[in-house]
């Protein structure tokens, strides 16, 4: 029988930091930099939203280019050669992590404030925080509008926490402006559009429609917003009220797996516990029924569990 | 010098939207790169982190100047917020929003050492 030689079919060869790799044609250069064991750092990125590449954290440089690119979205060329650690690399993730860890406040935001270590980004070089904003203020900003910089101080987005209702708060003063809880609510899960980006450069903020409160928006509260913020600025209430309180002791938090109750759809629920309560749920991004998304009832309905007339 | 693409970028400079302003020789720069600095942090969309953050911190920079001379430091923040904007924003605006001021103290004409600017 004569040689068969079966063309490579679908997938492309390029080098990432000096090492030839053959991936599937259509990967993106993060995928193909995870598939040759480089881990690069992401925080607009998740596996279940489409990205869109606003937070450049995730930037490599790719030959031949003029500017860096953003390894999250761009897709693989045959022939592309991609340096993941270069000094052009090393400095604007330095940058862009001082940029914004100056500029929030990252005390829930773990993963960010290690890539803030690993890459030995100095958030207090721009000076003294700025004052925070008064309720309200960041929400009527005028587009194309600003006060003169005083010189002293470095602007943050600062301002108070929006408690509305009675399920999750939005301490926007944590908000990294990542489009994530937007995704989830719009297109990308939900398909509520409760939630959008208003505004413009650095008064850009996430907003329901004329910043309503929550009850008054299209809110169905099915938390989803929550499970995909990487930084803590959307929280469950319990969960906020415990931290303020000092009573939320995440390390003696058990997990625990089940199956939501309340209907046919079957939901992977994960119950967050402490002294056998239940202070949380979510759901495994990796269950292939939820990607990590429940319903109001899923994700809020568990105080009866807990109630005193149970019998 | 011919007011086009290549005719700019053969004296090291930048077409822009083909404004050519002119200025007295010793005017004071500073004013004039605030003003800038200004305008590309109220134009910038406030998309990606880069450009939303660096216009602040480089109009925040020029104002700290003003008010108690350029150092060292200054130097080292604008070259660090340039390059992350240059390198790392989505588009032209923040690609571009330092071009003016790094031109400008490339040729010590602001933020020198002593200088009021
Ligand atoms: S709880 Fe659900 S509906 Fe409400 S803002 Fe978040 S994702 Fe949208
Ligand atoms: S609230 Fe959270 S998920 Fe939404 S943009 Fe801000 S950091 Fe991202
Ligand atoms: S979380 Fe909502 S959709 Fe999922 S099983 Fe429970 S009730 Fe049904
Ligand atoms: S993870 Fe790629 S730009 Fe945010």
């Amino acid at each position: 029988m004569g040689k068969v030689s079966l063309p490579v079919v679908g997938t492309v060869e390029i080098t990432i930091d000096g090492r030839a790799v053959r991936v599937r044609e259509g990967a993106t250069l993060r995928e193909a930099c995870a598939a040759a064991g480089i881990e690069i750092p992401t925080l607009c990125w998740a596996e279940t939203l489409t990205p869109v590449n606003v937070c450049r954290v995730c930037v490599v440089e790719l030959a031949g280019a003029r500017t860096l690119v953003p390894s999250c979205s761009r897709k693989v060329e045959a022939g592309m050669a991609v340096q993941t650690d270069s000094e052009r690399v090393r400095v604007s993730r330095r940058m862009v992590l001082e940029l914004l860890a100056s500029s929030v406040d990252t005390s829930t935001a773990p993963s960010l404030r290690a890539f803030v270590e690993r890459y030995g980004a100095d958030p207090d070089r721009f000076g003294p925080r700025a004052t925070p904003a008064a309720e309200g203020v960041r929400d009527a900003a005028h587009a194309g509008h600003h006060a003169e910089p005083d010189g002293a101080t470095a602007a943050t987005v600062g301002q108070p926490v929006k408690v509305d209702n009675d399920l999750y708060v939005r301490d926007y003063a944590k908000c990294i402006l990542c489009y994530k809880c937007v995704e989830a609510c719009g297109t990308d899960a939900q398909g509520t559009f409760a939630i959008s980006v208003a505004g413009r450069g650095f008064d850009a903020r996430i907003s329901t429609e004329h910043a309503v409160p929550i009850p008054e928006s299209a809110c169905v509260y099915c938390g989803n917003c929550i499970a995909v913020c990487p930084t803590g600025a959307l929280m469950a209430k319990t969960e906020h009220d415990m931290r303020a309180e000092g009573t939320w002791r995440e390390p003696e938090q058990k997990q625990t797996d089940t199956v939501c109750p309340y209907c046919g759809v079957g939901c992977v629920l994960r119950l967050h516990t402490q002294d056998d309560q239940i202070l949380k749920v979510t759901s495994p991004v990796e269950s292939s029924v939820t990607s990590g998304n429940l319903c109001i009832k899923g994700r809020f309905g568990f105080g009866h569990v807990a109630g005193k007339d149970r019998r | 010098m011919p007011l086009s693409f290549e005719g700019t970028r053969a004296i090291g400079a930048t077409l822009g939207s083909g404004v050519v302003m002119v200025l007295r020789e010793g005017t004071e720069l500073l004013p004039y790169l605030r003003r800038m600095a200004a305008f590309f942090r109220d134009e910038s969309c406030g998309q990606c982190v880069p450009c939303r953050v660096g216009t602040v911190r480089v109009e925040e920079l020029l104002a700290r100047a003003a008010l108690r001379g350029p150092t060292a430091d200054d130097r080292a923040l604008l070259s660090d917020l340039s390059q992350v904007m240059r390198d790392a924003s989505i588009c032209g605006l923040g690609q571009t929003a330092t071009s003016a001021l790094d031109s400008a103290v490339k040729r010590r004409l602001a933020l020198v050492d002593g200088g009021a600017s």
